[in-house]
């Protein structure tokens, strides 16, 4: 039995990932996740007090910076009370949802809850949008604030999985306050690492980086802050950079129904006359 | 008798699941959260036989995978390997309470230490993550804290029945 089961799963990765997320093993996925959605969303209702409540122990050592948010909390529970908190919360984030601007505005929006997360060493999460909602493969998701979370992997549906920029996979092209172009690597933690090759100029702490354009996300999204000044040497900088995105507290996120198309492409190609920077191509942040 | 403990054990893994994938989603503590179906399989393995256990275990890792983005098998294999190890030590471990929670810990790190070195090896690049000695080292203390939590209570849902064929 041991033995089967050991090859068993053995012949499953590799099924995995020879599709890609794809074929029979995804269709599985699919449906799983589609069957366990509604499970998972009414769970992610009732324990949210349970969470908000463990959620501000944990954050004891940083009381002072929370205590705005912690007395907006405080606010939220008093109403929760009347009965009527809820549903003022939920209007006050979808309000800043509805508010959101973006680079693109007329890019199509879809504002979805986060209602299931991955184990420790799997960062991505589950949103309660779907295939049913328009969302595609490779549509990029961002947070209330319009920083960029990562991307679509898997649309189920009624469900779809989130493949967040922090993954160890992750790559996402960004452009620096200076002009230049460089890639931010996921690592699995809330730490990008900010390569950039070829660089001229030095980059310096709290540098905005936003995305570059390129075939997996539109240009102009915030995606993380330079943590440490650093210098090109031998042309090349590489340092760390702090996603915008809080991953820890995400519960609401926006789905951007954005696909690269070739009319991008060529509406861009006059302005820049240049070519797409050589690494958009190995910008990656599939599972 | 056999089949309501192999259920229960079913119904107990199944909401392991989800409150890992709900509740310990959410709640992170210094970045890490208790692993919570892999301490539901040890406590669940020592109650059952081999071959229901190794089951449960696969069982529940696949589960696991099929709600997570990993590659579909990797917990199914950890899982199914953690339930073998657990019903292979646990008369070692059943004799008091300080055995138990080294076997817990133990058994916590073996399977999150296999869960980076196979995922690294199908290409999940666990080890690139820098937290990644902090979740191996965490998640077994955690799953210790917890186990006070779990034990007695799958011990009340799945019935102390191995120990009483023990005697018999």
């Amino acid at each position: 039995m041991l033995v089967v089961l050991v090859v068993l799963s053995f012949l499953l990765m590799t099924f995995d990932i020879r599709a890609s997320g794809g074929g029979v093993t995804g269709t599985l996925r699919e449906g799983t996740q589609s069957v366990f959605a509604p499970v998972q969303e009414f769970a992610t209702s009732l324990i949210s007090p349970v969470v908000d409540f463990i959620d501000g122990l944990a954050n004891l050592a940083g009381l002072r910076d929370e205590n705005e948010t912690l007395r907006r909390r405080i606010a939220e529970l008093e109403a929760k009370v009347d009965e009527v908190g809820t549903l003022e919360a939920e209007v006050e984030t979808l309000r800043r949802v509805a508010d959101l601007t973006l680079p693109d505005e007329s890019i199509p929006t879809k504002p979805a809850r986060v209602i299931a997360r991955g184990d420790n060493f799997d960062s991505s999460f589950t949103i309660d949008k779907g295939t049913r909602d328009g969302l595609v493969v490779g549509n990029p998701v961002v947070d209330e604030n319009g920083a960029l979370v990562g991307e679509i992997s898997m649309a189920a549906p009624r469900t779809a999985t989130v493949a967040p920029i922090i993954r160890p996979t992750g790559a996402v092209t960004v452009e620096s306050q200076t002009g230049e172009t460089g890639i931010a690597f996921g690592q699995g933690s809330a730490i990008l690492l900010l390569e950039v090759n070829p660089a001229t100029e030095p980059v310096f702490a709290d540098y905005l980086l936003l995305t570059a354009g390129s075939t997996k996300f539109p240009p102009g999204l915030p995606v993380a802050k330079v943590a440490e000044s650093a210098s090109p040497e031998a042309a090349k900088i590489r340092t760390e950079a702090v996603p915008v995105a809080d991953f820890n507290r995400l519960k609401l996120v926006v789905v951007l129904q954005w696909t690269f198309s070739a009319e991008d492409q060529q509406e861009e190609q006059p302005v820049t006359d240049e070519t797409p920077p050589a690494d958009a191509e190995s910008e990656t942040s599939t599972p | 008798m056999r089949t309501r403990a192999i259920g229960l054990s079913l119904l107990a893994a199944a909401l392991a699941v989800l409150l890992q994938t709900t509740l310990f989603g959410q709640v992170r503590i210094f970045g890490v959260a208790p692993d919570l179906v892999m301490l539901t399989v040890i406590a669940v393995a020592r109650r059952l036989e081999a071959e229901p256990a190794v089951l449960l275990g696969f069982t529940s890792g696949l589960a696991m995978d099929l709600l997570g983005s990993s590659p579909l098998g990797l917990r199914a294999l950890v899982l199914t390997l953690i339930a073998y190890a657990t019903v292979r030590t646990r008369d070692r471990f059943d004799i008091n309470v300080v055995a138990t929670g080294l076997a817990v810990v133990l058994l916590s790190l073996l399977g999150v230490v296999l869960v980076v070195v196979i995922g690294t090896l199908f290409g999940e690049a666990s080890f690139q993550d820098p937290n990644v000695l902090r979740k191996i080292l965490l998640i077994p203390i955690y799953n210790l804290v917890l186990a006070v939590v779990v034990f007695p209570l799958v011990t009340l849902i799945v019935g102390g029945r191995r120990r009483r064929e023990l005697l018999l």
